[in-house]
């Protein structure tokens, strides 16, 4: 039980996080001066909007915990936003070149020609930016995805990729497939012959020992290729047709069988795997559960930084 | 050891199970959220597609009472699930699965109502009454039909219509001040959260619909339909986006707008007709709609939040230019240009050719190919005869008089209205606009049903209708028998993945079927040799020419004409033999600024137009030969260096029975092949004493219509066939 709680991607993100979150503060103390809060006043008006929009939406008031709620996502997105200026986002082109559309479209003398960076500083300079929702979207995304990316940049080792894989097999569920090698004789070159030579062929590979990676000359050069990774029929039909795969069901493992048709004329095949519906090992989709697994811990991640966030901006109402 | 043999490849890698090598197409899914498909295939598989079809999201099947959303569209073009149905009395009895799994795919729900949608089907929660039970959302929820509440249906009928009518009237039909209608003009707040709710479920439904892992079974893109319709013409266009980057909000019909509704509560909408004189006042705008595309998706100015691509990016792909306009009105004058008019000015023509790559050639409301009438004994624009297939005998411009009880003569359309026509024209205009031809667009095919069955066009008795109850019975009449089942668009990509089927959609490498599934290539350079058919011609062909979509290199000195290699393998799950491939080629003479056309049969059996009928027997069963296989190497020997040109392939299919046909003998006895079995058989079941009888004789009303039907003309036996983006020769001095 203890060894299962010690595999729990859970408890390792929050020792990822708790180092994190250590190093964050000792840089802090360390580096930096204690640093007062920033204040931030978020209007009044802004949660009342809120609750207003709510009520156009659903009809009635939010309750007292859904304007919990309200008020948790405007904070959320107010020291986002702050962070980002922080950060200088606000200097990153979509929001410039924004930035300069609405100043130019307020500008009083409108003949004067101005940058994009002159009109931006400029919207900047009046207050436009952070009035401008547009430009709030923008700039909160970005930081946003900047903190996940802190996590998402991480490597997790193969215990976490594999206890997430053990915790969640349905996510990455594979169909049945067929792996195999095929020697395309190509109907168009060989006409009423195609069967023929294939046969031809079938019996020359039959008496010689030809490594499968090797067959492919003893064929036709075709836009097909020779060895094919594990397919499912609705891959193989589109890459040969109906026919094609309904005499593989017959063939055996491991040995050239033939000639099998297809639209394109004959083919000599060598199965190599049948595989059931089955979840892959972690060597095959290692990739694919680290993506899923950083998703995961990226989202908690966010949640914890925006708890320090509200720690270095203190937002009143 | 594999760096030499790319080398010697000459392109790409052949025998590798995965790409080693960076793909040709730019990436803007990140590995981490798409992974390279295992399948990857760098000389490129067909993918079968479809880039048009409405679920009950769109306010014309919901009042048609289809209830289908665009997760079980997806689901069902997987073959994950069945979809239910309304029946002609509007009962969700009609139960339906799709006969073999699509590739990829796209729903497009008309964008204009998705707010008043959202509202009408509960997609907010506690709606005021006042709101969801507003008039809008009675009309939206087909509250005019109601299942025999009159013996006679037929007013209710008509009503259910006007209900229709009533419902695209301020955003649709006009060309300026369009507006939404009441319901979200006089509750912004709520029509907003609505449309952004609808719109969601589109997105969400299109993500979950992806496969992405690397056996890229499945791709879907989100998508919507622009339903600009000035005057009842048919300027509609599907938004295909690249990836889960996308506008936070659709850009619609009502953006088109020439200018924007001061105050729609007060302000009626404006219908703008062309000057005839001058040609100006053309109405309405599609140049907005690619301008807002351009602002909020490619410059990422208003983007919905969250997606994993780095960057937007979208296409605009129109359809039905069969009813797109450009008619003349009895005095001769036309008052809506044709959807496919000359652009105002170069930068215009640029706009257009850059958003809209490809054009839909084909899908349930006809064939937008070209229009030969046997009945006329005449084409438009064209004399080819293989052009009479799945006509449709409507204008698309009501508004002008012109749709009465009668067939409409070639002369009456618009020569825009068909796309070979439009593709010769876009030749001409490009001297207009220093080179830019506004017109140069690849093929894709369509469904354009409403029921939500993306990806299934069965030419058989078990095709339900494409609009709900409307046509749940479609042998009632000659209008809904007119409909075909729509086709598939096969891109050409190295594997199943958004961006490798965006970047061939892009690239136009592209045909459209009718419906079937034959596999087609088509390739073009200067240097093919006789015998390419019986070698490796598609690496042979991407190495030393251009695929279909493209343009030819320039021309070497020592060449002639350029040669074309056309190769097409039959549709085995259908099992239809291959009767002949044509090439098509378009051209200007420079001294005379005539823009001309060739058809040149050039392998098969070079079957007459006029017999198809011939082709199959009482019992629908194949009597001529085809074949499984054709494949030719041709040179334009006509070839004259200094004229633009485009060459398309056409492949046809030995004759089929329509699934009309199909219909009407399996279900009611009654034989559209031999017209006197078919008009005795009605005039007995009509004139019967039996209930059941005089039923069949209301359900099979129109089950005698043939290609000599004055109105309303159908096929009883049709040829099958797919169509190839063309490849473009420009003159290297222009």
């Amino acid at each position: 039980m203890i060894a299962k709680r010690l595999h729990a991607p859970a408890l390792h993100f929050l020792l990822l996080g708790g180092l994190l979150y250590g190093g964050d503060i000792y840089y802090k103390i360390r580096v930096s001066p204690p640093n007062e809060p920033v204040a931030v006043t978020l209007p009044r008006n802004q949660l009342e909007q809120a609750k207003q929009e709510f009520l156009r939406a659903n009809g009635r008031l939010p309750s007292e915990e859904e304007q919990r709620t309200l008020y948790e996502a405007l904070l959320d997105d107010e020291v986002l936003y702050r962070y980002a200026v922080q950060l200088g986002l606000n200097s990153q082109p979509v929001v410039e070149r924004r930035l300069a559309q609405i100043a130019a479209f307020v500008e009083e003398n409108q003949d004067e020609p101005k940058s994009q960076q002159e009109l931006a500083f400029q919207a900047t300079k009046i207050g436009l930016q952070d009035g401008d929702l547009v430009v709030r979207r923008i700039m909160i995304d970005s930081a946003r995805r900047l903190i996940r990316a802190a996590m998402l940049v991480r490597l997790p080792d193969d215990d976490m990729l594999q206890a997430y894989l053990k915790d969640n097999p349905t996510l990455f569920q594979r169909p049945a497939g067929i792996r195999l090698t095929q020697i395309t004789f190509n109907m168009l070159a060989h006409g009423e012959n195609t069967a023929k030579k294939a046969k031809q062929v079938l019996e020359e590979l039959q008496k010689k020992t030809v490594a499968p990676e090797q067959a492919a000359g003893f064929g036709d050069d075709f836009w097909i290729q020779s060895s094919l990774p594990l397919s499912t029929d609705q891959e193989l039909i589109r890459d040969f047709d109906y026919a094609f795969v309904a005499a593989l069901k017959d063939l055996p493992l491991h040995t050239w069988s033939g000639p099998v048709p297809s639209r394109y004329g004959f083919h000599l095949v060598m199965i190599h795997e049948r595989r059931s519906p089955y979840t892959p090992a972690l060597a095959e989709i290692r990739k694919q559960v680290r993506h899923n697994l950083l998703e995961k811990l990226a989202d908690e991640w966010l949640a914890l930084r925006l708890q320090q966030l509200k720690q270095e901006f203190k937002v009143v109402l | 050891m594999k760096q030499k043999y790319l080398l010697a490849a000459g392109v790409f890698v052949t025998n590798l199970g995965v790409a080693e090598v960076a793909p040709p197409f730019e990436i803007t899914e990140p590995e981490a959220t798409r992974p390279r498909c295992k399948h990857y295939n760098p000389n490129r598989k067909p993918f079968f597609g479809e880039t048009h079809l409405h679920t009950g999201l769109s306010f014309d099947a919901s009042l048609r009472y289809v209830n289908t959303r665009p997760e079980g569209a997806y689901k069902f073009a997987k073959k994950e699930g069945y979809l239910v149905l309304p029946d002609a009395n509007g009962r969700q009895t009609v139960k339906v699965v799709i006969d073999r799994p699509l590739d990829w795919g796209a729903v497009t729900d008309h964008a204009e109502f998705f707010g008043e949608m959202g509202i009408c089907k509960d997609f907010l929660p506690n709606t005021p009454d006042a709101l969801r039970y507003s008039l809008e959302c009675q009309l939206l929820n087909g509250f005019p039909w109601q299942f025999k509440a009159l013996p006679d249906n037929d007013a209710q009928y008509k009503a259910s219509g006007l209900g229709f009518q009533i419902l695209v009237a301020p955003n649709l039909g006009p060309s300026s001040f369009n507006t939404h209608l009441p319901l979200c003009n006089n509750n912004k707040g709520e029509c907003e959260t609505s449309e952004l709710a609808v719109w969601d479920e589109m997105r969400s439904a299109a993500e979950a619909a992806y496969d992405r892992s690397d056996e890229c079974k499945f791709t879907s893109f989100p998508a919507y339909e622009v339903t600009s319709t000035p005057l009842g013409t048919t300027w509609h266009r599907n938004v295909i986006f690249r990836n889960d980057k996308v506008v936070r909000a659709p850009i619609t019909a009502i953006d088109m707008a020439v200018k924007e509704n001061p105050d729609p509560r007060t302000v009626p909408p404006k219908y703008i007709v062309m000057n005839p004189d001058t040609g100006s006042g053309v109405p309405p705008k599609p140049e907005k709609l690619w301008k807002g595309l351009e602002d909020a998706c490619i410059q990422g100015l208003d983007l919905a939040p969250g997606g994993t691509a780095t960057r937007c990016d979208a296409l605009t792909i129109p359809h039905n230019t069969n009813i797109g306009g450009g008619v003349k009105a009895p005095d001769g004058t036309v008052i809506i240009p044709p959807s496919f008019y000359p652009p105002a000015n170069k930068n215009l023509a640029k706009l257009r050719a850059q958003w809209e790559p490809l054009v839909e050639m084909y899908q349930v409301k006809g064939s937008s190919e070209c229009r030969y009438d046997p009945r006329f004994k005449a084409g438009v624009q064209t004399a080819d005869e293989f052009c009479n297939f799945e006509l449709l005998d409507v204008l698309g411009a009501p508004s002008a008089g012109l749709n009465a009880d009668t067939a409409p003569r070639p002369k009456d359309f618009s020569t825009n209205a068909f796309v070979r026509n439009v593709w010769k024209d876009g030749l001409l205009l490009a001297d207009n606009y220093e080179g830019i031809n506004p017109f140069k667009m690849g093929v894709v095919s369509g469904s354009d049903a409403h029921t939500g069955v993306l990806g299934w066009h069965p030419e058989n008795q078990t095709w339900p209708g494409h609009a709900g109850f409307d046509d749940a019975i479609p042998t009632r009449s000659g209008s809904a028998m007119e409909n075909g089942t729509g086709g598939y668009t096969v891109a050409w990509a190295e594997e199943n993945s958004r961006d490798a089927i965006f970047s061939a959609l892009k690239r136009k490498e592209t045909y459209g079927t009718s419906g079937t599934r034959p596999v087609v290539r088509f390739f073009g350079g200067w240097n093919f040799p006789a015998d390419l058919c019986s070698q490796n011609f598609v690496r042979y062909g991407y190495a030393n020419g251009v695929p279909m979509g493209g343009d030819l290199p320039a021309k070497p000195s020592s060449a002639n004409g350029p040669k074309f290699i056309v190769a097409a393998w039959m549709d085995e799950f259908i099992n239809t033999p291959l009767q002949q491939i044509q090439i098509i080629k378009g051209w200007v003479d420079p001294v005379t600024r005539q823009a001309k056309e060739k058809v040149v049969h050039i392998a098969g059996i070079d079957g007459d137009p006029n017999a198809a009928a011939a082709g199959v027997d009482q019992r629908c069963q194949s009597i001529v030969p085809g074949y499984q296989t054709l494949c030719k190497v041709w040179q334009d020997r006509d070839f004259d260096p200094g004229q633009r040109a485009f060459y398309y392939a056409r492949v046809l299919e030995n004759p089929v029975c329509r699934w009309t046909t199909r219909m009407c003998k399996v279900n009611y006895g009654l034989n559209p092949m031999d017209a006197d079995q078919c008009n005795n058989t009605l005039k007995r079941l009509q004139t019967s004493s039996d209930p059941a009888e005089q039923q069949k004789a209301r359900d099979g009303a129109a089950c005698c219509h043939n290609e000599t039907s004055e109105f309303d003309i159908i096929q009883p036996v049709i040829q099958e066939r797919a169509w190839t983006s063309p490849i473009w020769y420009t003159p290297a001095s222009l």
